[in-house]
């Protein structure tokens, strides 16, 4: 191999070489912090300001400076399920959950370690300690209640609670984001008390329920042969006002009448005669009566009829 | 001596040379590691390289991270990198698609094989083994729920929280017990729609505070009351059922009749009406009658009295049933069958009767 050929290639291979030195210096120089991440850059040891917006930043190559990452992804946290006294005396069943992230990785680090099972132990003493506290002040209507400001109620505890606890949660450069109730129960001895009285809660409301049923119909059934009667009785007071009226019109032609008053009382009789007589009626006669007068046998002799013959 | 000189000379000589090798040895062991490293180099340039080809699915949006933050949100496509991992990561979420998340938190933990066998169910609800929620007039029921949402920012959703689902059915299940907690038991049981707008409403609350990024599409809620009390719930529909059908035939027999009601007053006011029109004209016609009849009457009034009775009495016992003459003295009675209903005549003829 000649020498210009070794030469160049040296060159080349020297290059390389203090590319990839370079770029490993580099990366000892420079670190990375992801949008799940906070970072804590230490000097000699001694803990730095926290760098929690992602991006690319410069520090000392080791061993002057080290980073530290947490992550500060929101986090959450379920209590254990605890039995807690409240003011009025009842024994209840809550578990609690906390969504928290690092805040400050400087305390954390220092308080907490990267073990997350200590993070797990401080949080739950934190929770039981300060649900405990704020429970003890509230009676069970604040917790479960139809009262319109149940609401307004739970949502003041939870805040309470979560107060507290971030309160002491700062020095461990932890932040509690929410905090809210997953369950809320009763001891396992007090359940069976529940269901008697929801039994026989139930068994009221039935019978009341059909109470009702019957007490709605009867007043609808009642209300409806009111209105019937209204509307009937409104109906007959208009149609005798209709045949007032009519009686009102007719005697204006009667004045007619006053021609001859006895011809026209003998006329009406006439026609009542006619009308009363008119259907499925018996009528009984004395032969006296014209035209039945004719069938007298002297009635005949006067019209110079033939003489019946005389009775036996 | 000299043999002694050219001994050494010869070792010397002969360390000399296979130092050189050593040498030369090492050298090319240098260059093949140079080599196989600028290899590597090259393998890992090339790897990069191919990882700045990336593709987002219909139902995706992708997210590229320049040095770990968000630098360009990428729609469903195939794109280019700008710059190699680990300078650039590039980040696929599904956000499009409805996704589904139910909750059994509020359920108690039946044994089937029991339960299959028939034998007695506990009497107690044990906390932490099996589920319920408090409602505000203190019942116990229990409830599953399935929640259909979307991710509408993915970044919160996925990357500032380290597990968003599961955050989300946390906060499901806590609106779940505070919504409970507000309403009475047969709110929560026999009004589901209200149950579930209420946790719906508060779940959105929720997830706009915890800033989540997520959208609720809809919540199917599934109530039941406890097992041991579920008898007296069955009674309270039965009797529930009952009273409503009593209402619903009440309802009925009212509508009925104010039909009828109807139809009678209209037929009271037709009849009255009728009644009204029939009398202005039978007196028109009877003062009418009367100015007409009343010229002959004045010329012959014995004549015009008599006749008119004559003809009134004809017609009455043309329209009766039957007419009797009779003669007071003697009893003798004629019958006669008048007018124009000869059945009636028939009927009511009597035994031993003269016709």
């Amino acid at each position: 191999m000649n020498e210009p050929v070794r030469h160049g290639r040296n060159l080349w291979i020297s290059g390389v070489a203090v590319l990839f030195g370079a770029a490993l210096v580099t990366a000892t120089c420079v670190f990375q912090v992801r949008i799940t991440e906070v970072a804590m850059v230490s000097t000699l040891g001694r803990p730095g300001k926290p760098v929690s917006e992602p991006g690319l930043y410069g520090k000392l190559p080791w061993p002057f400076q080290r980073v530290y990452t947490f992550d500060k992804r929101v986090q959450l946290f379920e209590g254990q399920y605890r039995e807690i006294l409240t003011k009025d005396g009842l024994n209840l069943v809550a578990r609690l959950y906390m969504a928290w992230r690092i805040e400050d990785p400087s305390l954390f680090y220092e308080w907490v370690g990267f073990d997350t099972a200590d993070s797990a132990r401080i949080l739950s003493g934190l929770l039981d300690k300060h649900s405990s506290d704020v429970l003890g002040q509230h009676a069970l209507v604040s917790l479960v209640s139809t009262r319109p400001q149940q609401e307004e109620s739970i949502r003041a505890i939870e805040q309470d609670i979560r107060q507290r606890i971030q309160a002491e949660a700062t020095r461990y450069g932890i932040t509690v984001q929410t905090l809210g109730f997953e369950h809320l129960g009763l001891p396992e001895s007090v359940t069976q008390a529940v269901f008697s009285r929801m039994i026989a809660d139930r068994e009221r409301l039935a019978e009341k329920t059909r109470s009702e049923g019957e007490r709605d119909a009867k007043l609808i059934r009642t209300e409806a042969e009111r209105l019937r009667a209204e509307k009937l009785s409104t109906a007959e007071a208009e149609a005798a006002r209709i045949r007032g009226e009519a009686e009102s019109e007719a005697l204006k032609h009667f004045s007619v009448f006053e021609q001859d008053p006895e011809f026209a009382l003998f006329l009406r009789k006439l026609e009542a005669l006619e009308q009363t007589l008119k259907d499925k009626t018996t009528i009984v006669l004395d032969r006296d009566i014209p035209p039945y007068d004719l069938l007298s046998p002297g009635s005949l002799k006067d019209a110079g009829g033939p003489t019946p013959a005389p009775k036996p | 001596m000299p043999d002694e000189t050219q001994q050494d000379n010869a070792r010397e000589r002969q360390a000399r040379d296979a130092g050189v090798e050593g040498l030369r040895a090492l050298g090319a062991a240098v260059q093949v590691s140079i080599r196989v490293l600028v290899a590597v180099l090259g393998l890992l340039l090339i790897v990069s390289l191919l990882q700045c080809y990336v593709v987002v699915k219909q139902h995706q949006i992708g997210i590229v991270y320049r040095f770990g933050k968000p630098r360009q949100e990428l729609k469903p496509g195939q794109h280019a990198l700008v710059l190699p991992p680990p300078f650039e990561e590039f980040r696929a979420y599904t956000v499009t698609r409805e996704k589904s998340l139910e909750t059994r938190a509020f359920l108690p933990a039946i044994d089937t094989a029991t339960t299959a066998s028939g034998a007695q169910l506990d009497a107690v609800l044990r906390p932490g083994v099996d589920g319920y929620l408090l409602t505000g007039d203190q019942n116990i029921i229990h409830c599953a729920a399935t929640l259909y949402y979307w991710v509408s920012d993915p970044v919160a959703f996925y990357e500032r929280q380290a597990d968003g689902e599961k955050m989300l059915k946390t906060l499901l299940n806590h609106t779940l017990l505070r919504a409970s907690g507000a309403l009475g038991a047969e709110d929560t049981l026999f009004s589901l729609p209200r149950f579930a707008e209420r946790v719906t409403s508060l779940l959105k609350e929720e997830i706009q505070a915890s800033g989540l990024g997520a959208e609720v599409n809809r919540l199917v809620l599934n109530s039941t009351p406890p097992r041991q009390a579920k008898s007296a719930f069955d009674a309270h529909i039965a009797a529930s059922q009952r009273a409503d059908e009593a209402r619903k035939q009440a309802e009925g027999y009212r509508a009925r009749l104010a039909n009828e009601t109807d139809a009678s007053a209209d037929q009271v006011l037709a009849l009255a009406r009728s009644e009204k029109s029939e009398l202005e004209r039978k007196s028109q016609t009877r003062a009418t009658t009367f100015e007409q009849v009343l010229v002959e009457y004045r010329k012959n009034p014995q004549i015009v009295r008599r006749e008119l009775y004559m003809q009134t009495l004809r017609r009455v016992a043309e329209n009766a049933d039957e007419t009797f003459i009779i003669e007071g003295k003697d009893g003798r009675e004629i019958r006669m069958q008048l007018g124009s209903n000869p059945s009636a005549g028939r009927k009511a003829r009597p035994e031993g009767k003269t016709p």
